[in-house]
């Protein structure tokens, strides 16, 4: 559709929408494609120049010292399924007594008041744990007083803990995802199932549960991509204990300045997430039909 | 057999306990008149918040932090607006796979993009900077931002458009002074979004910055040097700063929410 | 009523300071096919709610087949209802969601699974038990809504305006497949509507509320042809309506004086009562000369004439004073022997025994 101005010649618009999309393609292309492209390269070389392409890095990472890399992803992925399950657990009955036991006035009010402290900073809540869980922390306070133990017990510094930080975060976030999906199944379909003879223990067994699936498979998604890519809450609660795959990257990075390990170590954990996310595609689009 | 109402309540009040828990103490101990933030609570004072605005590095690092959330925020919601406007009104051929594309970066982790960057920015000899946290933070940004504004790209709005090219308005003039103009609930969502999450963001600021640093690296700094109450304080207001944010976002969703039906 | 399925007593539900239902009474037979009509907030949804279970009456009782079930949960009513939105499982196939209520009376799955065949080729689904409920149309949903409900051999079918999503040919044809269905099974249905043409056309009894109240109760003829209140006439289709004074009585007729002039109607109110004619727009005659017992209007100018396919529907002016404004639905066939149009004059007339006379 050209504008036409007052003199009846046809003005050339700008095509706006013509152009439009490239800046943005344009700008994703050079700063996240072609990094990650470089980086892939990267992963097939060495910080030596002379030695050329190589599967060095990705050969270390099975062998390297006894398996270490290999011990951090299995690390990471056995974390990031404790955490998705025990999240999951405790997230959904906080989900479903918001969203079938509260009275709808006051749902909103108490979702929101439930996950104000998703919005400190991540970096700070971990550290808050620590505060927690140290020797001189509130629990070891508390447990002295109760009596359980004798001395002031450390909690920190332990994948308990890296898994503890973790559900504090996740489960306010699966409490947001599964209560937005339980919420849109229509309560016809309960009353349905009520009326045709269901218990209310059956009611939730054959109609809630299943219709909640989707909400709850986006929730452990996202859950396991993030917590599976993150470097701060590991750190800073799991110690020096033992070694999951973003701070073997981060290793590489600072301490040995080997970039391209780091991007080989990088390398593997895209391909960890990518993998997650193609089965979850899958599975969604299997939902769908 | 349902459950009670009152197991119910208990469990609710359980989870809250642990929800809350760290908060409290964080809160609790930025007061503490003391030296280290546990218990036992010694007395109230406010001078780990003094201390706290007589922190050179943590002002700069506050005002880093501004610098880089306003910024690269701008630019992701302005591409982000650009993007969707274009896949919504042009729809070529390979949208879907269009859309694909600008959503990628948000199915790979902050350390990933943070990861590519520091290697890509390093190799052509750019050192690290606050410009390019801010790209990084643009690159995170920027699926969020396209997909806020595109779903509140409809039909309803094409129509709109299309009016006031009917009347005469060139492309450019539609989109500044009709489209943008009913946009602006969501075209803020997507900036106080990304301005939330660029603030508090640590991987890609940590990799990709040495001398200028961003809050939450000033943060890792002070965690490095052990425990103290001032980094409760630091907290304490960060999670009051966000809370602000998350607020005015939510307000902003739900009109526009409201606007479009 | 002699032994009626169903049986409620002064039923009444208010939601605050809202009355929806008030003091209901009613008898519902084996077998009948019941319609409960009215407009929005006359109660009827409320009432079928009740019937169901799933809304606890402020008051009264609930029997369904001599058992009180006034505090029973649906699930153990001997009720079924087929909803508005259809609630068909979207996570179950056709013949999953029909064989739902079977598997919930812990039958064997085969049994199950061939009584879900049996009651969708009762419905004309034959063959769709596999297909998901999405590949369906909503005339087909329709329908595997009400065969899930039928499963379960309920005493007693609710409809909660099972019909308002079709269009109007669908809808026809579904109102036709009901009574059809209704009358082979024998089962009673309960069915909710504010679609007064759509009572008439399954109704074996229609019971017409109004602000929570029975207005009119009986068979669809005679709700519509002599209705008991103003309300039912007016929601039952349009009419003519006249206030009139009762002078006489004298058995079942009574004389009133009118706009109409002084007539004598069937009717049983007391003299010195006020009362409204009713008059509907079809009774409405072009007089032939020699007509001697019906009531003539004399020469009437006709001012507006609409073609509605099966008939015309007509404005007329009376002269005189006042001069009465008649609503008239002519049939084609006659409107086309005399002079028809817009300014013409025609002779009209209606029989006696066709005005009602209502409580004012």
């Amino acid at each position: 559709m050209r504008a036409r101005r007052g003199d009846g010649a046809a003005v050339r618009p700008l095509d706006l929408r013509r152009w439009a999309l490239w800046p943005a393609l344009a700008f994703t292309a050079v700063f996240f494609v072609m990094p990650l492209a470089g980086m892939l390269a990267l992963s097939f070389t060495r910080p030596d120049p002379a030695v050329g392409a190589t599967l060095e890095n990705y050969r270390s990472f099975f062998e390297q010292a006894g398996g270490v890399y290999l011990k951090a992803l299995w690390n990471s992925l056995a974390v990031t399924f404790w955490t998705t399950l025990v999240s999951i657990a405790v997230a959904y009955p906080v989900a479903y007594i918001l969203a079938y036991r509260v009275p709808p006035r006051w749902q909103r009010l108490l979702l929101v008041l439930i996950v104000i402290p998703f919005w400190t900073s991540y970096l700070i809540r971990s550290y808050s744990w620590l505060l927690v869980l140290s020797e001189k922390g509130v629990i070891s306070n508390a447990l002295l007083a109760l009596g359980v133990v004798n001395e002031p017990i450390g909690l920190g510094n332990s994948r308990g803990a890296t898994i503890l930080g973790f559900v504090h975060f996740f489960t306010m976030l699966l409490t947001l995802t599964i209560y937005a999906n339980l919420v849109q199944i229509r309560e016809s379909y309960r009353r349905a199932a009520a009326d045709l003879g269901a218990s209310a223990p059956r009611v939730f067994l054959y109609i809630t549960l299943p219709l909640s699936l989707p909400g709850v498979a986006v929730g452990a998604f996202l859950t396991f991509v993030l917590a599976i890519g993150d470097y701060i809450t590991p750190q800073i609660l799991g110690g020096s204990k033992e070694m999951l795959l973003p701070q073997a990257i981060m290793l590489q990075v600072g301490r040995l300045a080997d970039f391209p390990m780091a991007s080989a170590l990088s390398m593997v954990l895209m391909l960890v997430v990518t993998a997650a996310f193609l089965v979850f595609a899958r599975w969604l689009r299997m939902e769908r039909v | 057999m349902r459950p009670g109402p009152w197991i119910c309540a208990f469990y609710l009040a359980a989870v809250a306990v642990f929800i809350f828990l760290p908060i409290v103490v964080l809160v609790e101990f930025s007061f503490q008149d003391g030296l280290i933030p546990v218990p036992p609570f010694k007395g109230f004072s406010l001078r780990w918040y003094a201390a706290l605005f007589a922190d050179r590095k943590l002002l700069d690092g506050l005002w880093n932090s501004l610098l880089v959330a306003v910024l690269s925020s701008l630019v992701a919601t302005a591409l982000g607006l650009l993007a969707a406007y274009g896949l919504a009104r042009r729809r070529p051929r390979f949208a879907g796979a269009i859309q694909y594309f600008l959503m990628a970066p948000i199915t790979v982790s902050y350390l990933i993009v943070g990861m590519g960057l520091l290697i890509g920015f390093n190799a052509l000899g750019f050192g690290k900077s606050l410009l390019a946290v801010g790209i990084g933070h643009v690159v995170i940004n920027l699926p969020l931002a396209f997909a806020i504004v595109y779903s509140q790209l409809g039909e309803h709005q094409a129509n709109i458009e299309r009016a006031a090219h009917d009347l005469g308005a060139s492309d450019l003039q539609a989109l500044l002074l009709v489209t943008v103009p009913m946009l602006w609930p969501a075209l803020l969502a997507a900036f106080f979004i990304s301005a939330t999450l660029s603030w508090d963001e640590f991987v890609i600021a940590f990799l990709l910055t040495r001398f200028d640093v961003t809050l939450p690296v000033v943060i890792w700094n002070m965690l490095r040097s052990g425990l103290s109450p001032k980094l409760n304080a630091v907290g304490t207001l960060v999670f009051g700063v966000s809370i602000m944010l998350v607020f005015a976002v939510e307000f902003l969703l739900s009109r526009a929410r409201r606007k479009n039906g | 009523m002699a032994d009626p399925l169903v049986w409620l007593t002064g039923v009444t539900k208010h939601y605050d300071a809202v009355v929806a239902v008030a003091d209901v009474d009613l008898e519902i037979a084996h077998g009948e096919f019941v319609v409960l009509l009215g407009p929005s907030g006359s109660g009827k949804t409320t009432l079928l709610s009740v019937l169901g279970g799933f809304t606890q009456p402020s008051a009264g009782r609930i029997l369904i087949d001599g058992r009180d079930v006034t505090a029973l949960p649906p699930a153990r009513r001997p009720t079924a209802t087929v909803f508005q939105d259809y609630a068909l499982f979207p996570h179950m196939s056709v013949a999953g969601n029909v064989a739902f209520g079977l598997r919930m009376r812990r039958r064997p799955r085969a049994e199950a699974r061939r009584r879900a065949e049996e009651m969708l080729r009762l419905v004309g689904l034959e063959g769709y038990g596999g297909r998901g409920v999405h590949e369906l149309s909503g005339g087909q949903r329709q329908r595997v809504a009400l065969a899930r409900a039928l499963a379960v051999e309920p005493k007693l079918l609710l409809l909660d305006e099972p019909l308002g999503a079709l269009d109007l040919a669908l809808r026809r044809q579904m109102q036709e497949e009901l009574v059809r269905i209704q009358k082979r099974l024998g089962t009673t249905f309960v069915h909710v509507t504010h679609d007064q043409e759509e009572a008439m056309s399954v109704a074996d009894r229609i019971i017409v509320l109004n602000q929570g109240r029975i207005e009119d109760m009986g068979p669809p003829a005679r709700v519509y042809l002599k209705p008991a209140s103003l309300f039912a006439a007016t929601f039952m289709g349009e009419s003519n309506l006249f206030e009139a004074m009762v002078r006489e009585r004298s058995g079942a007729e009574i004389r009133v004086e009118s706009p109409l002039g002084a007539i004598t109607l069937p009717g049983s109110a007391a003299p010195g009562e006020r009362v409204t004619l009713c008059i509907r727009p079809e009774q409405f005659r072009l007089a032939a000369a020699d007509e001697h017992d019906a009531l003539r209007f004399g020469r009437a100018r006709l001012t507006q004439i609409s073609f509605q396919g099966s008939y015309l529907r007509c404005r007329a002016v009376v002269e005189g004073t006042p001069p009465l404004e008649l609503l008239m639905r002519l049939p084609i066939g006659a409107a086309a022997e005399a002079a028809i149009e817009v300014g013409a004059m025609v002779d009209v007339a209606v029989c006696h025994g066709d005005i009602v006379a209502l409580p004012a």
